[in-house]
């Protein structure tokens, strides 16, 4: 009893502990170098220190040295400012309005760390410019301690987070691939052994794009962290879009065994599910997944044994699938073999793919297998041009009733209502994360208050100094440590380390201390207010954007280059779809249907790239005007989906498989390569790729439920016509059955 | 070496560049280190990492001071 305490004491709170243990020294460090060096705002490097100060090293060094190239462009954005518009202040303020606005629409744009660096710009340019406002001369020296102070907070982070008791970004890395890869494999047995329901299946899939987006993370803070990581980056990233391209390859694969089972033909799904026995035995050497890359080399060794006899493989089960029809007194569905074939084909060498840059991990040297495209996970440009507008409007009216009102401390209100704008022009819930930092700011304020007036006068020295702020700063950043309540400690540590201000010369000055401080909650306040009053990232509204963009990937399938497109369009649709449904209702189930959505498109879209390339490598005979036809339609369809459209973009597949030449009467040479009597299928010929693909995306069109949830996304009225329009459409086709 | 230099009439401190430059040439140095895997044959990387960019910068400052 005591025992499992301890034990999960030690699981949960120690890792917290030193964490807070880590921090609280740095800041000393940071503090003590800052009054040595003689800098005129200690205070600053010690913010700096609690800002990147996250639990993972490689996070640490990540965020500063985003850190750092947004302080550096903040600094240099101020000084241009200060130096050329000074004179005219109502130009200055919407000038530096713009710049906010700008760097919000950065920070809302890209992702993570490099969404950091531009809100860091924005910040660094409005704390540098508004108090030199008044004294246009002390610019430079303002912008080089505020520069020379934050370079020493990182730098004492960064020391600590790396050498007092690390927790490495690297490990978790290691784990990651060892996970992921050998999660994956568990998930093909489960759906070999159907044990997946259908939903489970699609929350399995979502489970590992998480898992892909998450890496991604991973490998940017690792490769700060280690160089190790830092030469093995290029491979991290193939493995891991090779991990995606996977996934993908074996959702469209078990999808289209479904609509199989659907339409009844059992003989083929039970003929792969016999198929793929062996490939699992091959995956999963001695019962276990491969643990590190020496062992996948093994795996992969066999995986592509497994791929050389499929062909031989293909053609007894195509006879066995034959034969059992046949018995069964019904037609061979050639083409539908056919196609299913294509696509275990095709997930058989995502496999072997990903297990190659898997084998790959441990060289340093060598190259690469293949060149990769680089993930790159952005929100959509219109919803981040919108946050910008908002901070723009947001930092002119707050620096507006300052200069109306010759508010004293109305710069700290400007700059902190233009900060709570731009930290969260991305955060999936902006008016919760803003109203955490709101009451981290309120409780900020006693607290410093107590310490500044009423112990620090009676201390001495610096050794008293970081035992009175001990207390504050590690309850603080214990909280920060606590994901509930870590946007409290954030705001707690931004707000105590601007009232306690300390620095050399102790300046007592109760009045600035309350205005000050009543000046930063207000502004708070102001950003929160706007967050939730102007365009406010509804939930309803942002996913309906959402599942534009995921259509617009899929039209990007259509028409862009084929040159890396790929991977373009897988990380592009991973991302939007990860958006989509992690904002999405759980507990109400709310996810599954738009889950089931996006990964259809994401399917169609996979689909449409594989016939363009099929058809590219067919030349002359897949007449081009056909697949432009084609595409055209599918185009139309996604950009706005309606039943008709469908039906059109159905009729242009069908022209296009009615205008095939038939593949199993052309001469065999072409089709296939005859070994005795026997038949072997041609997998590479472009022909029978077409074919394959075109049968695809047929089913993929034919799909009802995912069509139905595009449809149901559409705006009520819009909706209803549709539905009408359905219900027509289902009377005429029972007419046309009792015909 | 001066406390201070001046760029086109900006005073600052000298070890500013200094730091520029040394933590440029470190992270070529420990790139090249990593992809040769030295840091394999290292007891402990984190240390030895900070330790070899202290000496580069303390070192570059000592040579320009004389």
């Amino acid at each position: 009893m005591i025992a499992e305490a301890i034990c999960d004491w030690r699981r949960l709170e120690w890792p917290k502990w030193i964490f807070v243990l880590r921090t609280f020294l740095a800041v000393c460090a940071a503090l003590w170098i800052a009054f040595r060096l003689g800098f005129t705002s200690p205070s600053t490097a010690m913010t700096t220190v609690f800002i990147v100060s996250l639990p993972q090293a490689g996070q640490v060094l990540a965020k500063s040295f985003y850190r750092t190239i947004g302080t550096l462009a903040g600094a240099a954005v101020a000084i241009l400012l200060i130096g050329n518009v000074v004179q005219d202040r109502n130009l200055f303020i919407l000038l530096l309005a713009a710049w906010l606005g700008i760097c919000t629409t950065g920070a809302a744009y890209f992702r993570g760390f490099q969404a950091y660096a531009f809100v860091l710009s924005g910040y660094t340019a409005s704390i540098i410019a508004l108090p030199a406002l008044a004294q246009p001369q002390a610019v430079f020296d303002i912008a080089l301690f505020r520069v020379s102070e934050v370079m020493l907070g990182i730098f004492c982070a960064g020391v600590f987070a790396d050498l007092l008791l690390p927790n490495r970004v690297t490990d978790q890395l290691i784990k990651a691939v060892r996970e992921g890869y050998a999660s994956f494999i568990g998930y093909l047995q489960q759906a070999r052994d159907g044990h997946l329901e259908l939903a489970a299946f699609e929350e399995s899939n979502l489970a590992f794009i998480t898992r892909a987006i998450d890496f991604e993370g991973l490998r940017e803070s690792g490769y700060f962290e280690n160089p190790e990581i830092r030469v093995r980056s290029a491979r991290l990233r193939l493995y891991n879009a090779e991990f995606m391209n996977v996934g993908t390859a074996f959702y469209g694969f078990y999808a289209m065994l479904g609509r199989r089972r659907r339409a009844g033909d059992d003989a083929i799904v039970e003929a792969f599910r016999a198929l793929s026995d062996p490939l699992l035995m091959a995956l999963q050497p001695g019962g276990r997944p491969p643990a590190n890359a020496a062992q996948a080399r093994r795996v992969l060794s066999d995986l592509r044994e497994f791929r050389g006899q499929l062909p031989q493989r293909l053609n007894a089960t195509h006879f066995e699938v034959d034969a059992a029809t046949r018995a069964a007194g019904k037609e061979f569905p050639e083409i539908r073999f056919d196609t299913v074939a294509r696509q275990f084909d095709r997930f058989l060498e995502a496999l072997t793919r990903v297990t190659e840059a898997y084998a790959a991990l441990d060289q340093l040297g060598a190259k690469l297998p293949h060149r990769v495209a680089p993930f790159f996970p952005h929100t959509e440009t219109f919803g981040a041009l919108m946050m910008g507008l908002r901070a723009f409007l947001t930092v002119l009216l707050v620096a507006g009733f300052w200069i109306a009102s010759a508010w004293p401390a109305g710069a700290s209100a400007t700059i902190i209502a233009g900060v709570i704008c731009a930290l969260f022009a991305a955060a999936p819930k902006p008016a919760v994360a803003a109203r955490n930092l709101l009451y981290g700011f309120i409780i900020a304020m006693p607290a410093a208050g107590f310490l500044l007036f009423g112990v620090l006068p009676h201390l001495d020295g610096f050794v008293l100094l970081c035992a009175a702020l001990a207390p504050f700063a590690m309850a603080s950043v214990y909280a920060m440590a606590t994901p509930s309540i870590a946007g409290i400690g954030l705001g707690f540590n931004l707000l105590f380390a601007n009232l306690v201000g300390i620095s050399n010369v102790v300046d007592y000055d109760p009045i600035g201390f309350f205005n000050n401080g009543i000046a930063q909650i207000l502004g708070v306040i102001t950003g929160l207010l706007m967050l939730t009053a102007i365009m406010p990232v509804e939930p309803r509204w942002f996913a309906s954007r959402m599942r534009r963009q995921l259509r617009r990937n899929a039209e990007l399938a259509c028409r862009a280059p084929l040159i890396g497109l790929r991977a373009r369009f897988e990380s592009r649709t991973r991302d939007s779809l990860v958006q989509l449904v992690s904002r999405a209702d759980r507990s109400r189930g709310e996810h599954l249907p738009q889950l089931a959505h996006a990964l259809a498109v994401l399917d169609l879209g996979d689909a449409i790239i594989h016939l363009r390339r099929a058809a590219r490598d067919a030349g002359r005979l897949f007449p081009a005007p056909l697949l432009k036809t084609l595409l055209h339609s599918i185009l139309l369809l996604l950009h706005r989906p309606s039943p008709s459209k469908r039906a059109d973009a159905l009729a242009a597949v069908e022209v296009a498989i009615a205008l095939q030449p038939d593949i199993y009467q052309l001469p065999s040479a072409v089709i296939r390569t005859v070994i005795g009597d026997r038949p072997i299928h041609a997998i590479d010929d472009p022909l029978w790729r077409v074919a394959t693909d075109l049968m695809r995306i047929r089913g993929i069109l034919n799909d009802e439920p995912w069509f139905a949830e595009m449809v149901r996304t559409l705006d009520a009225d819009r909706g209803r016509q549709i539905a009408d329009e359905l219900a027509k459409e289902s009377v005429r086709e029972d007419a046309s059955d009792a015909a | 070496m001066p406390r201070e230099i001046a760029i086109y009439g900006v005073l600052l401190p000298t070890l500013l560049p200094i730091l520029i430059g040394v933590a440029a040439c470190y992270w070529l140095l420990d790139t090249t280190l990593g992809r040769f895997g030295f840091y394999q044959r290292v007891w402990h990387p984190p240390l030895f990492r900070l330790s070899l960019f202290i000496c580069l910068f303390v070192g570059v400052a000592w040579l320009l001071q004389q």
